[in-house]
């Protein structure tokens, strides 16, 4: 799904992404494309493409002029941070930890071989959130889920974690945080911002997943965030996060914004 | 030294005119006088690059004003002095001539004065939307006399800094965030719980609309027509008008579906019947 390929000239081809379409024509130079966005809310478990397929009724249609003949859809998590509640308010006590696993929505883009991306958009509808006070603070994707956790020990139950399983939500990028306790006091946890931009995406067997986000609350009251990048044999790298990046300025930066940000 | 002195010193610069020595003293001025330009010039980029992201930029503007008009200032001295006139007569000349002007130019003074004042309280910035009185635009520039909007319907704005002192200035786009608020009106029969409970679910489905802070449903008041309510949503302050438009069709299409009804204001009118005794 996320493979290069060389489209027919003139053919029409498509990609399903849970009820949201993304579609392709090539003639010559000149690339059109067109894409369907679906609520986040009524995703359905159904991905794939490119498939052939008749023109798109109805959709606007993008166009770019590039010279190239293989093409394709790729995945890449937004510029604004993801904001995820916490179901209930989660009391992590001192030394302990707690997993959760989210499926992030990608933005999708087509991109040719050699790099440049033809038109891009963001395929799922999702609301916006605002975290911060009134006066300044950061502009954030609302994801309509809650998060319950993960923890060490803890016994398979027929609960699901996530809305959204890996199996059968394979257009989303399935991500894993580990919120550590490592001070001294409780923490209250309620909700948690994603910032993407040092973040990997991988593909194995057609899932998209990311390395591990760790928070980690400090003894000295503070808080950190850093990407734990995964080795996984048969995994490919399909988008590189950036070396430095907001997450790392905020690590270093410290302490109070990110409490802000989790909430903690 | 006095007005006599200038005016004697001026004809025998005039009287000179013609002389090698005029033509030596204006070769050995110009180039000086080039250089103090071109040194105040080369600082006021150094200085404006270097102050570029640290200071405000209507603060960076007056800085680099400052020193242009300084190095006006500094080649004017040092021509009068390659000239032979004495300055310090014409500094005394000025100080009197001050006074008179001082009475003239009392508006423009006082402009002045509240510049410096807007420049260092900032009550806004270059490219903030401000509203003062009926006018309402996007702040162009910051001057010493006055600030100049871009207003929505593209024209040009001038409002001297007195008037901004003296009046109420509302920065629409302080905050990254602001509220809409909007006034929806609501039949008498209405079931008030339910029209609640859709409007947060009209709130929540407006991909404008944040969710973080929370949309504000307040039963307002018993109007004539109906109960007003207030219903507030939050949005990133370069949404207003996609959210107003939006919210006001999605309000619109879902009190229809779900047979809410807006009322309008009207009146009834009874007539009573004429009594008999009345004559007609």
């Amino acid at each position: 799904m996320w493979k290069y390929f060389e489209p027919k000239e003139a053919q029409w081809y498509q990609w399903r992404l849970h009820g949201s379409h993304a579609y392709l024509r090539k003639n010559g130079d000149e690339w059109r494309m067109a894409f369907f966005p679906v609520e986040f809310q009524e995703l359905r478990p159904e991905s794939g493409g490119p498939l052939p397929c008749d023109p798109p009724e109805s959709a606007p249609i993008v166009f770019a002029v590039a010279h190239g003949t293989r093409v394709a859809l790729r995945p890449r998590l937004s510029e604004l941070p993801y904001l995820i509640m916490a179901r209930n308010d989660i009391r992590i006590l001192p030394g302990g930890d707690a997993r959760f696993s989210v499926a992030l929505p990608p933005e999708i883009h087509f991109e040719m071989e050699n790099g440049p991306s033809l038109g891009e958009t963001m395929p799922f509808i999702l609301s916006k959130t605002w975290f911060g006070d009134k006066t300044g603070g950061s502009l954030c994707l609302s994801m309509p889920t809650a998060l319950d956790p993960r923890c060490r020990g803890e016994k398979e139950d027929k609960t699901p974690v996530n809305t959204w399983d890996t199996e059968n939500f394979r257009s989303l990028v399935h991500c894993e945080i580990n919120v550590r306790n490592e001070s001294k006091a409780a923490v209250n946890l309620e909700r948690l911002a994603i910032f993407t931009d040092m973040i990997n995406i991988y593909e194995s067997d057609g899932i998209l997943t990311t390395d591990l986000v760790v928070v980690n609350s400090m003894a000295d009251g503070g808080l950190k965030m850093v990407i734990e990048e995964k080795k996984q044999l048969g995994a490919r790298k399909l988008v590189s996060g950036s070396r430095v990046g907001t997450s790392e300025m905020l690590v270093r930066r410290g302490v109070n914004f990110l409490r802000t940000i989790t909430g903690l | 030294m006095d007005i006599q002195g200038i005016i004697s010193d001026l004809r025998s610069f005039l009287s000179g005119l013609g002389s090698v020595e005029i033509y030596n003293k204006l070769m050995g001025m110009i180039p000086a006088v080039l250089l103090i330009l071109i040194s105040f010039k080369i600082l006021q980029v150094v200085v404006g690059r270097a102050l570029k992201g640290h200071v405000p930029d209507q603060r960076g503007i007056l800085i680099r004003k400052l020193i242009r008009y300084a190095g006006f200032t500094f080649a004017v001295i040092t021509i009068f002095k390659q000239l032979g006139i004495d300055l310090s007569a014409l500094l005394g000349a000025a100080g009197i001539a001050g006074i008179a002007v001082g009475f003239a130019a009392q508006t423009s003074v006082s402009n002045v004065i509240s510049g410096l004042f807007l420049i260092s309280e900032k009550p806004f910035q270059l490219g903030d939307v401000i509203q003062v009185g009926d006018i309402t635009g996007i702040v162009q520039s910051i001057d010493l006399l006055s600030i100049k909007l871009q207003t929505f319907d593209n024209r040009y704005v001038r409002i001297p800094n007195e008037t901004i002192i003296k009046t109420n200035v509302v920065n629409v786009t302080r905050f990254p965030i602001r509220r809409l608020d909007v006034k929806v009106m609501v039949d008498y029969g209405a079931d008030l719980e339910f029209v609640t409970t859709v409007l947060e679910d009209i709130a929540r489905k407006n991909v404008w609309a944040l969710d973080n802070p929370e949309p504000l449903v307040v039963l307002d008041k018993f109007a004539d027509s109906g109960v007003e309510i207030l219903f507030g949503l939050w949005f990133e302050k370069s949404n207003y008008l996609t959210l107003k438009n939006s919210i006001m069709l999605d309000i619109r299409k879902r009190f229809r579906l779900e047979g809410i009804n807006i009322p309008f204001p009207q009146m009834d009118i009874h007539l009573s019947e004429p009594t008999r005794s009345s004559g007609n």
